[in-house]
């Protein structure tokens, strides 16, 4: 009996040995949560849009879907608001064409640093013109604007949530209220996927040489809670006038970045 | 490229946690039944199970099977990429009479297909799936011994191995500066695999034909990863260095595999001749689980230039907190009449609740895991009068399915790099086994 058990016990862990035994690397976890706090890098190439006649600053972007296609609005050569489009990210942008230019006497020729965002009729801007007007201006296409009037004095304004974001003097302010040190604020407004608001917002700081970009959150839109350092440092000088898509599995963040001796350009980074 | 594998090795932090058969059980009787099988472990079983009801077998048997489990873990409704665990396992049991005492001994191996272990780098505050990540891939393999203490009283005690992992990385020589060119450094790597064990034990008592009980305890385990790195050379060119036996030292110390120590008990009883109820507590210590991120520890001696050189502080794991469990486990078999065939058909079904240690996470930690409900259901099937085999031939085979319902984890932090997520998921896992006894 006891023959007849080595037997089969050979033989049993022969077959087992035919079974697969195949190997193959551990995975690293795949769509991790992230929040779009931190992580950002520049993509290849750097820039996704450049005009070699004209600065293009200030980008506003908005996205048909996290992936593309992205409409990005700017301030083209300091003075006008042109428009671009990107069919998604390392493929080419159209080129510029006018979006907005001065046309009121309070706007004193020039009109600058636009944020967009949809609104009900279509699309709603918020701008800087003069030296410190801020002014609003709608659309339902996103090509034709109109109904301009003045709502506030500052700079760089930003519409999130109801409530009118700026800078003036070196902060960033909501509506009245000084926040923190800051210029260039972008805020978005978005459900967490346990169903709560944060405010999140990209702006410019102090860097290791130059503009940098940092990083702002808030569950109430009114007391902003900030990282303390750039999430993203520039490599050129002077990256500028952050703005963010985000969804829940890659954020892309597309900024002005000004090389030493060419026109400044748009470039953008993502996470994670 | 050599420098770069040392420091891979160096910086790898390994988050590996138990083991595959705490996770998807050992054979695939019992794991039809959800796990309940501390008072009624047939075949190796009994060496995961409860060592003791090794010595209780009538029979010697060999048995071999495979499993394979697939998780399907995902955050946010997108999918976690956690691996399958699937291998072969095997062991033997063999029960003996020495001078009228009952003894047995029993060995098993589940051996995994892909890897014998995994070690696993993630940051800190990365997010995993702490339960079904490294955790299942593994190799397990223990030996036990069984003695009947009279009166339906059996012990069993026996060991599990793994390995440790120890490993010393050193560079020496000439660090060329301002020109690397000129650089002649000589790498040496020193690492070493201890074998490590951990005791586990049994005691199974048959009360009567249809009354069975047990009680086994798994000691916890608890495998450190620890590595260095250790530079020490000249700077400069040799005829005039900038730095004279400069140093610097790199260690990582990182637990690469948990298991909580775990006391179970279980009752067998037969409620009819062909009914088999089990039921099973299981006591989870996980309250010593330790972050399984590395500790790392950063020193430099660059003489003159030390005043120049501010090393931070780097980020130590914090304390993850996980608490203990109690995980319910309950089956039943029965078995269907022969009517004179060869065949003897039984029919396995199962459930089981084991709640999740980890408690909210709201800080850096960001530990994914949830309550888990198993149902499990199988069929086996004896045969007799085998050729070539005087006793039966048992084949099973098991079908479970875990589900791990939504939970949801919210930060306290605006500024969170995860921030909130929903973490949830279902996991398959199916087996066959064949038994032959002699």
């Amino acid at each position: 009996m006891r023959g007849r058990a080595a037997a089969w016990s050979v033989l049993l862990t022969v077959c087992a040995a035919a079974c697969g035994t195949r190997a193959e690397p551990g995975n690293s976890p795949e769509n991790p949560p992230f929040s779009g706090a931190i992580g950002y890098h520049k993509i290849d190439g750097t820039y996704v849009l450049l005009d070699p006649v004209a600065d293009l600053t200030d980008p506003s972007v908005v996205a048909d879907s996290p992936a593309g296609p992205f409409h990005i609005w700017f301030t083209y050569g300091g003075a006008t608001i042109r428009r671009s489009d990107l069919p998604h990210l390392g493929t080419d942008a159209t080129p510029p064409r006018p979006a907005l230019s001065a046309s009121e006497p309070w706007e004193a020729g020039r009109v600058a640093a636009p944020s967009v965002e949809r609104a009900a009729q279509g699309f709603r801007m918020v701008y800087e013109a003069a030296t410190d007007v801020i002014a609003v201006v709608v659309s339902s296409d996103g090509e034709t604007w109109t109904g301009k009037r003045e709502i506030a004095r500052g700079h760089t304004p930003m519409l999130a949530g109801g409530h009118l974001f700026l800078q003036d003097s070196g902060f960033v302010y909501r509506e009245g209220t000084p926040l923190f040190t800051g210029t260039d604020p972008d805020v978005i407004v978005r459900a967490t996927p346990s169903d709560r608001l944060i405010w999140q917002m990209f702006y410019n700081c102090p860097g290791r040489n130059s503009i940098a970009i940092c990083y702002a959150g808030s569950w109430d839109g009114a007391s902003f809670v900030t990282t303390g350092v750039p999430i993203l440092q520039p490599d050129q000088p002077d990256e500028t006038g952050p703005s963010a898509v985000l969804s829940t599995d890659q954020a892309i963040l597309f900024f002005a970045q000004k090389p030493t001796g060419l026109k400044s350009r748009i470039g953008a980074a993502v996470a994670p | 490229m050599k420098r770069q594998c040392a420091l891979l090795l160096l910086l790898a932090a390994a988050p590996a946690h138990a083991n595959p058969l705490d996770a998807f059980g050992l054979g695939s009787r019992a794991a039809a039944m959800a796990g309940a099988a501390t008072a009624s472990p047939e075949g190796i079983a009994a060496n995961y199970y409860n060592p003791g009801a090794l010595a209780a077998a009538s029979s010697m048997s060999f048995d071999i099977g495979y499993m394979l489990a697939s998780p399907h873990m995902s955050w946010n409704g997108r999918d976690a990429g956690v691996d399958q665990t699937r291998g072969m396992f095997a062991g033997l049991n063999v029960p003996g009479r020495v001078g009228g005492l009952k003894l047995a001994l029993g060995a098993t191996i589940f051996l995994p297909d892909d890897r014998l272990t995994r070690v696993k780098s993630e940051p800190l505050s990365g997010p995993r799936f702490i339960y079904y990540d490294n955790r299942t891939q593994r190799l397990y393999m223990a030996a036990n011994a069984a003695v009947g203490l009279g009166h339906g009283l059996y012990f069993g005690a026996g060991f599990v191995w793994m390995s440790s992992s120890h490993g010393n990385v050193q560079l020496n020589g000439l660090v060329g500066f301002p020109d690397p060119e000129q650089s002649d450094l000589r790498l040496a790597i020193d690492y070493q695999l201890e074998t490590v064990r951990y005791p586990q034990m049994g005691l199974f008592w048959q009360h009567s034909d249809r009354l069975t009980f047990g009680l086994t305890y798994r000691h916890s385990f608890t495998l450190r990863l620890a590595q260095s790195l250790h530079i020490e050379g000249i700077v400069g060119p040799l005829s005039h260095p900038l730095i004279q036996n400069g140093k610097v030292d790199v260690s990582s110390q990182s637990t690469d595999l948990f298991q909580p120590a775990q006391l179970a008990a279980g009752m067998a009883f037969r409620v009819r001749p062909r009914w088999l109820v089990t039921a099973d507590v299981v006591y989870e210590r996980w309250s010593e689980f330790e972050n399984p991120g590395a500790a790392i520890q950063l020193s430099a001696d660059l003489k003159d230039f030390n005043r120049f050189v501010h090393i931070p502080n780097p980020p130590q794991p914090q304390a993850p907190y996980f608490h203990d469990v109690l995980a319910l486990r309950s089956g039943v078999e029965y078995s269907v009449p022969r009517r004179g065939s060869r065949l003897e058909w039984q029919l396995r079904g199962g459930y089981g609740y084991e709640p999740s240690p980890v408690p909210d996470q709201f800080g850096e930690t960001n530990f994914a895991d949830g309550d888990k409900h198993t149902l499990g259901t199988g069929l086996g099937v004896v045969i007799r009068d085998v050729p070539l085999l005087e006793q039966p031939l048992a084949l099973d085979a098991h079908l479970a399915w875990t589900i791990v319902p939504a939970r949801l984890t919210r930060k306290a932090l605006e500024t969170d790099p995860v921030g909130d997520f929903e973490a949830s998921g279902w996991v398959l896992a199916t087996g066959i086994t064949m038994r032959v006894s002699f």
